[in-house]
């Protein structure tokens, strides 16, 4: 016969037997008839078949256990015998069939529930399996757990449980009925993840666990009812046999792993009891819709995350932390990845139990390990650790808000591939770098998103293993958390300690890369990055020789990468910042050959270069534009420098003007104020030298103004208080020379105060220390200034057993602290102690004499020179017979000042100076 | 899947028969279990061949028969309508029996 072997005939022969099988006997005949005229060999085929409707070999179900469904509707049973117990009621169906009332006929009262296994669900293994379950089950013993008494075959050959007969509602009818509170629900609740516990104990999964297979006695007892179809662990665990007595098929119990036919672990359990606890909090099954078909609610299951408890209306009342930490707790019973739930009811009942009592839950921290521990595996965590990091940016540590949010993400970006992950984290890394730097939140605010930064990242770090593109990742995160720690470039919160060990971490995963064999252009980045920041600190240490290597390395690095890398902008804001500083170095060592500030103003020319051309494709790129900045601002200083006034100021107006923009456009970014106030006391001695005394006090007060408001915001933060500090400094400075010197007192104070809270917290740091000496000389210019000579002599002693100890350090140092004895030198004369005057002067000249030997690029330390010169041949003038040492030195000075004039550089003051030297050394 | 186990059985089963007896089920009464010796082996055999000309015939019955599940149950999990799959059963039940008749 065709139809056997061919998908088309058996439809032809299917539509043609359409037609006839519902016909009355005789007229079915006929049309068979006048079918067999037009095609015989179909007719034939088609009679063939229809002669089974009467007596079809293949049965309705199996035979011998199976009963046609309709039967049970009949009811036989009262008085009908069931092993050795008769039956007195029937109390109603269950899920798997008719219930029975019954005792137990013979000398032992009892009473019980037969529970008759409908129909077609027995085959033919189950007289086995019953046997074998009737064993397991007969062991179980729990108050929650409804006990097997009996188990057998009837007369009539059908199968039936003896169970111990409970007085009560179903779940759903006791918790409407009696309306109970929300810490009963939660002890009802207990009671059945108790139940489950002992049977997960025993190796026994539930697998259809709801609110239809649980009653509640008359005392509260919750029992479980259906153990019948539980399912040993150990031995097979098929776990399509869940079919056989599947009575959940409108499955709005099942777990994601039953819908797709996976084997059921106690975690399925747990799964089901979350749902169970769902709804018995708010009377709504989480993913169960009215007129929702059963596929949709299959996906639901599988897919959707659970709406917030506080979303049902239906919620029973009942504190809003028991509601966060519920919320939690079914979150985690509910999670679609079996091994993330609660391993067993057991655990599950712990944390409802933590909930009630008022304890932290375990749902908390595990949901924290999971999104630490499943970032590598799974991708998908990356989202969720990428909203870590966001939620660490808020600055909140609202762990609901977190967690919400990393459900929904989950869900949302299942199946995120991995290069998108990589992308997203990264950009998420970064962009948390830029929060901080823009120094928002309080200090303490800082100090916890960076612990919390390197938190996330040791960890990240410890599952990370041997994969490169997130290996790199966690070094780049880490340079940056160094960074904000204690890089002295940027926003820092001070922490120098803490950065050089981030660094370290760095150079720990470098290591492990180069291990691995991995060579990209991104870890030669890394390392680039690296061996500039431990160029930088190595110079704040004024290791100098040790600096210049590590930038030259890292330069050399950079300019190794492909042209392509080196056009991208975080490439280029990072290779023209290390130039920079290498440019940095340069200018303040000094070192004794004019070629180092030429190399100096290379390397600032060849980063303000490849600024600038990056700024043609990206005129708008705010770090980029932030470069150009940091480009003009060199500028300016190098003028400076080198006593060019007028370009030093018209360069340094530009620079901030530039800064100034950027603030406008990013208001809430506290650094460009900053910046912004730094260039604003740069200009203070620009124009203090142009003879802008007025404009020069403005600009000092200005970046006073503005320091001091943003030290206000966050009063701990160490950048912000050495900006006031400098500030500070410049404003006493020039009111002391415009004569105000009583303005300045208080200004003083306040200078003062801050470096020596600096000074606290970073005993050691020679910068530290250099500025509370500049305070303190300040103090004595003031005493000066108002006449108290030997007050300022104290002072400037003072300040200079500061500078004495770091003096050697570098060139600037020295000179702060050869300019200390000018001070003191100056002051004696004033005091009239010329003999001390001319000892102390002597000793300044030797000593300028000696800075500018070592370092003859340096025009400002020949202007000191010149100054104290001057001082030194005014203290010889006191006395005639001391006059020819007068004239020698006053000579020095002028051949100096006749230097700056020819190479036009001879400042107004200078001038001045000069043209009073004259003056004294007429007879 | 699931068939094959039972079938499995059934012929552990047929070659069990002609040695052993049948164990005993119930603690309080005896009952015997009779076996019709229905021929579970043709079924296995007749519903492969109907696999291939209707999958989903096919599926039908092992639904109902070896998972026991009633003709709505079935309309709900294989999503269809509760007429087709009444339709796919007495269709696939003739073309079975046809097979298994002797």
């Amino acid at each position: 016969m065709n139809s056997r072997r061919d998908p088309a005939r058996w439809r032809l022969v299917q539509s043609a037997l359409d037609g006839l099988i519902d016909l009355p006997v005789h007229e079915r005949d006929a049309a068979l008839r006048t079918l067999a005229t037009q095609d015989t060999a179909l007719a034939d085929e088609v009679a063939e078949l229809l002669r089974q409707l009467d007596a079809p070999a293949l049965p309705e179900c199996l035979p011998t256990v199976c009963l046609p469904a309709e039967a049970l509707g009949d009811d036989p049973a009262i008085g009908t015998r069931f092993g050795a117990f008769v039956v007195d009621a029937r109390i109603g169906e269950g899920g798997s069939g008719v219930v029975y009332r019954a005792h137990r006929d013979g000398d032992y009262a009892q009473t019980v529930a037969i529970k008759r296994i409908a129909g077609a669900r027995l085959d033919l293994l189950g007289t086995r399996r019953l046997q074998h379950e009737r064993d397991v089950l007969a062991q179980l013993d729990h108050p929650g757990i409804v006990r097997l008494i009996d188990a057998g075959v009837a007369t009539d050959g059908r199968p039936y449980l003896a169970l111990e007969y409970v007085d009560g509602l179903t779940w759903d009818r006791h918790v409407v009925e009696t309306h109970p509170d929300a810490a009963t629900r939660l002890a009802l609740f207990l009671q059945v993840c108790d139940a489950v516990a002992y049977a997960h104990q025993r190796l026994l999964v539930h697998r259809d666990l709801k609110p239809a297979n649980l009653m509640v006695t008359r005392d509260g007892q919750a029992k479980l009812l259906d153990y019948g179809i539980a399912k040993l662990l150990e031995g097979d665990a098929t776990s399509t046999m869940t079919r056989d007595f599947g009575s959940s098929l409108t499955p709005a119990y099942a777990a994601p792993e039953q819908l797709r036919g996976e084997p059921v672990t106690t975690a399925t359990d747990v799964h089901a009891l979350g749902l169970l606890l769902y709804e018995t909090l708010c009377g709504t099954h989480p993913f169960r819709r009215p007129g929702q078909s059963a596929e949709a609610l299959q996906q639901a299951l599988r897919e959707q995350s659970a709406p917030l408890l506080s979303r049902q209306p239906g919620l029973i009342a009942m504190p809003k932390s028991w509601r966060q930490d519920l919320e939690r707790v079914i979150a985690k019973a509910l999670d679609k990845d079996a091994s993330q739930r609660y391993a067993t009811a057991h655990e599950l009942g712990d944390d409802v139990r933590a909930v009630r009592d008022g304890r932290p839950v375990r749902a908390r921290h595990a949901t924290a390990a999971y999104v630490l521990r499943r970032f590598i595996g799974r991708h998908r965590i990356a989202v969720a650790a990428s909203v870590l990091a966001v939620a660490a940016l808020i600055g909140t540590t609202s762990w609901a808000l977190w967690q919400s949010r990393v459900a929904a993400e989950q869900h949302a970006r299942a199946e995120r591939r991995f290069e998108d992950v990589h992308h997203f984290a990264s950009q998420v890394l970064f962009g948390y770098h830029e929060r901080i730097r823009k120094l928002s939140g309080s200090m303490d605010v800082q100090r916890s998103i960076v612990a919390d930064a390197l938190r996330y990242l040791e960890s990240l770090q410890a599952e990370a293993g041997d994969e490169p593109r997130l290996l790199v990742d966690i070094a780049e995160a880490y340079l940056r958390v160094g960074d904000i720690q204690g890089s002295s470039y940027g926003p820092n919160i001070g922490d120098f300690v803490g950065a050089a060990r981030s660094y370290d971490r760095v150079a720990d995963v470098l290591a492990t890369l180069d291990h691995l064999g991995v060579q990209s252009s991104q870890v030669t980045l890394a390392r680039a990055n690296l061996r500039s920041r431990r160029a930088d600190i190595a110079h704040q240490a004024s290791q100098l020789d040790v600096a210049r290597r590590l930038f030259q390395e890292a330069i050399a690095e950079f300019e190794a990468l492909p042209e392509a890398r080196l056009n991208e902008i975080d490439v280029v804001v990072e290779y023209t910042a290390v130039l920079d500083h290498y440019a940095d170095l340069l200018g303040r060592e000094g070192g004794g050959s004019l070629n180092e500030v030429a190399a100096a103003r290379d390397q600032q020319a060849k980063a303000r270069r490849i600024r600038e051309a990056a700024l043609q494709l990206h005129p708008d790129d705010a770090r980029l534009r932030f470069g150009r900045y940091q480009s003009e601002l060199r500028d300016g200083e190098y003028w400076l420098g080198q006593g060019d006034m007028a370009q030093a100021e018209a360069v340094l107006s530009k620079a901030l003007a530039t800064v100034t923009a950027l603030s406008e456009q990013s208001p809430d970014d506290v650094f460009y104020r900053y910046e912004q106030a730094l260039v604003q006391s740069r200009l203070v001695p620009v124009r203090d030298a142009l003879g802008q005394l007025d404009a020069s006090i403005v600009a000092a007060l200005q970046a006073l103004a503005t320091t001091e408001a943003l030290l206000a915001r966050d009063p701990e933060h160490d950048t912000l208080q050495q900006a006031v500090a400098a500030s500070a400094g410049w404003a006493a400075k020039q009111l002391l020379k415009a004569q105000r010197a009583d303005e300045a007192v208080p200004i003083v104070k306040r200078q003062r105060e801050i470096a020596t809270l600096r000074l606290d917290a970073a005993p050691d740091n020679p910068e530290g220390v250099s500025a509370l000496s500049v305070a303190i000389r300040r103090e004595g210019d003031i005493a000066e200034a108002q006449g108290n000579y030997r007050d300022a002599i104290v002072r400037h002693r003072e300040a200079l057993a500061l500078q004495d100890r770091h003096a050697s350090l570098s060139p600037d140092f020295m000179q702060t602290r050869n300019l200390s004895l000018t001070h003191i030198g100056r002051n004696q004369m004033k005091l009239g102690d010329i003999a001390g005057a001319r000892v102390t002067l002597a000793q300044a000249v030797g000593d300028f004499e000696q800075l500018v030997a070592t370092n003859p690029e340096a025009p400002r330390y020949r202007d000191d020179l010149a100054e104290v010169l001057a001082l030194s041949a005014e203290a010889w003038l006191a006395s005639p017979a001391d006059r020819t040492r007068a004239a020698r030195a006053a000579d020095a000075a002028f051949a100096i000042w006749s230097m700056d004039e020819s190479a036009g550089r001879l400042s107004q003051p200078a001038q001045a100076r000069r043209d009073g030297l004259r003056r004294a050394l007429r007879p | 899947m699931m068939r094959r186990i039972l079938v499995n059985h059934a012929r552990d089963h047929a070659a069990q028969k002609r040695g052993d007896g049948i164990e005993l089920l119930s603690l309080s009464a005896a009952a015997d279990v009779s076996d019709e010796g229905f021929d579970l082996i043709g079924l296995h055999e007749s519903l492969d061949e109907l696999a291939k000309l209707d999958t989903r015939q096919a599926r039908v019955v092992e639904l109902k028969f070896f998972a026991g599940l009633e003709l709505t149950e079935i309309a709900d999990v294989l999503d269809i309508s509760l007429a087709t799959v009444k339709r796919d059963w007495t269709m696939a039940r003739l073309w079975l029996s046809r097979e298994l008749a002797p």
